[in-house]
């Protein structure tokens, strides 16, 4: 096994598990996932939303440098504004920001050590607002507001701060979305993801591995500089 | 005038943006460490504060006739916490994300929001875009005033 280490988030999920694929032949991967399931237990299983979860998995690595730390776990549920709950407002900037802005400033120390790279997972919806998301908008433009002031601070102890942001993934977090305001809309869901697929201009959702492949790219690249890769299939061009 | 407030009182001068806002329109100030967070937990606290304060605004001032007209003023506190640039930016831009969205879920017949981003420091500068924001501006924008950052 590589002497590189790597921490995945979200691991088990679409992007998470491509993303675990993808950089597992040059590094050893801790993988992270609040869940265990088609017969896969992460290395580590806590829930980052919770203080102890994140420090279940800061342990995990002790003191060694890190080289990658790709945060890919996240949450997303529709809900119009007179429908959002405090409680769940809360759990989704708990899950999408706290936690990302957590554990890359628990893991800097292992970071600087090996001069890695941190690759948050945002989202097109941090870079442009998408209806009945409004706190998972909130969650992901604040990440990009967070990293394009925390980058120089990083990169002066040789960390990599880096942003992708995806358009629509065909994940189950995504069809998972689209089946519940499916429900709430009374519609079906094979058509509200027709309709959702028709806004893109290359017709059809990204495949975790179009994501992994950007985000391996995005590791590589050896520029200090914040870096935000928008894999939108011209999505976000369009707005 | 309709005014929301959410952190802290509106700092001294504060009643020069309620004489610039327009008529039926409800004034959303976010003021104090509400608007200068030291963590992301903080930031979370206001984002949550901010979404109870549109939802109370747009329902209490709807009619069937006009819809609900809102003006979001974020004021950062001078002088703000020096290492809390990234967190500022954060809220700013989560603040930004939240309008973005509900601009994409409601036509501006149901509801009207305009947001400021400023400074306590320069009020008058905030009261010209509030001004500007709930009687020329139409709906969703944003405007940002003179920013007093370190």
């Amino acid at each position: 096994m590589s002497d590189r280490r790597a921490i995945v988030t979200g691991a088990l999920g679409g992007i998470g598990a491509a993303v675990v694929d993808n950089v597992s032949a040059d590094h050893g991967v801790i993988t992270h996932d609040l869940r265990a399931h088609h017969g896969c237990d992460p290395s580590v299983r806590s829930d980052l939303a919770q203080p102890a979860g994140r420090r279940a998995l800061v342990r995990t690595l002790g003191d060694g440098p890190l080289d990658l730390l790709v945060a890919a776990h996240g949450m997303a549920v529709p809900a119009p504004l007179p429908d959002l709950r405090a409680d769940r407002v809360r759990q989704i900037m708990r899950v999408n920001f706290e936690a990302v802005t957590e554990l890359v400033e628990a893991f800097r120390p292992q970071l600087s050590a090996a001069g890695g790279c941190a690759v948050v997972i945002a989202s097109q919806a941090g870079l442009t607002g998408e209806a009945n998301f409004a706190a998972y908008c909130a969650s992901k433009f604040a990440l990009v507001g967070w990293a394009r002031t925390t980058a120089e601070p990083l990169a002066s102890e040789g960390i990599r701060l880096r942003l992708m942001c995806p358009g629509a993934v065909d994940t189950s977090m995504f069809r998972g979305a689209i089946a519940r305001w499916a429900t709430d809309m009374g519609g079906k869901p094979e058509e509200v993801l027709r309709q959702r697929v028709t806004q893109i201009p290359r017709g059809r959702l990204a495949t975790p591995a179009e994501i992994a492949a950007g985000i391996r790219y995005l590791a590589r690249l050896a520029t200090p500089e914040l870096v935000v890769l928008n894999q939108s299939g011209g999505e976000t061009f369009t707005r | 005038m309709a005014l929301r407030t959410i952190g802290a009182q509106p700092p001294p001068g504060g009643d020069r943006l309620g004489t610039a806002l327009g008529d039926g329109v409800t004034l959303i100030i976010v003021t104090g460490g509400a608007a200068d967070p030291r963590s992301a937990g903080q930031v979370t606290e206001t984002v949550v504060e901010v979404v109870e304060g549109l939802q109370a605004a747009s329902a209490d001032a709807a009619t069937e006739e006009r819809g609900a007209d809102i003006v979001l003023a974020v004021l950062t506190p001078n002088p703000a916490a020096p290492d809390g640039r990234a967190w500022r930016d954060a809220l700013d831009e989560a603040v930004i994300g939240i309008t973005q969205s509900l601009a994409r879920e409601y036509v501006p017949d149901i509801l009207r929001i305009n947001t400021v981003l400023g400074a306590e420091a320069d009020l008058e500068g905030v009261s010209d875009s509030v001004d500007f924001l709930s009687h020329e501006a139409g709906a969703f924008t944003v405007g940002a005033a003179l920013e007093i950052r370190p």
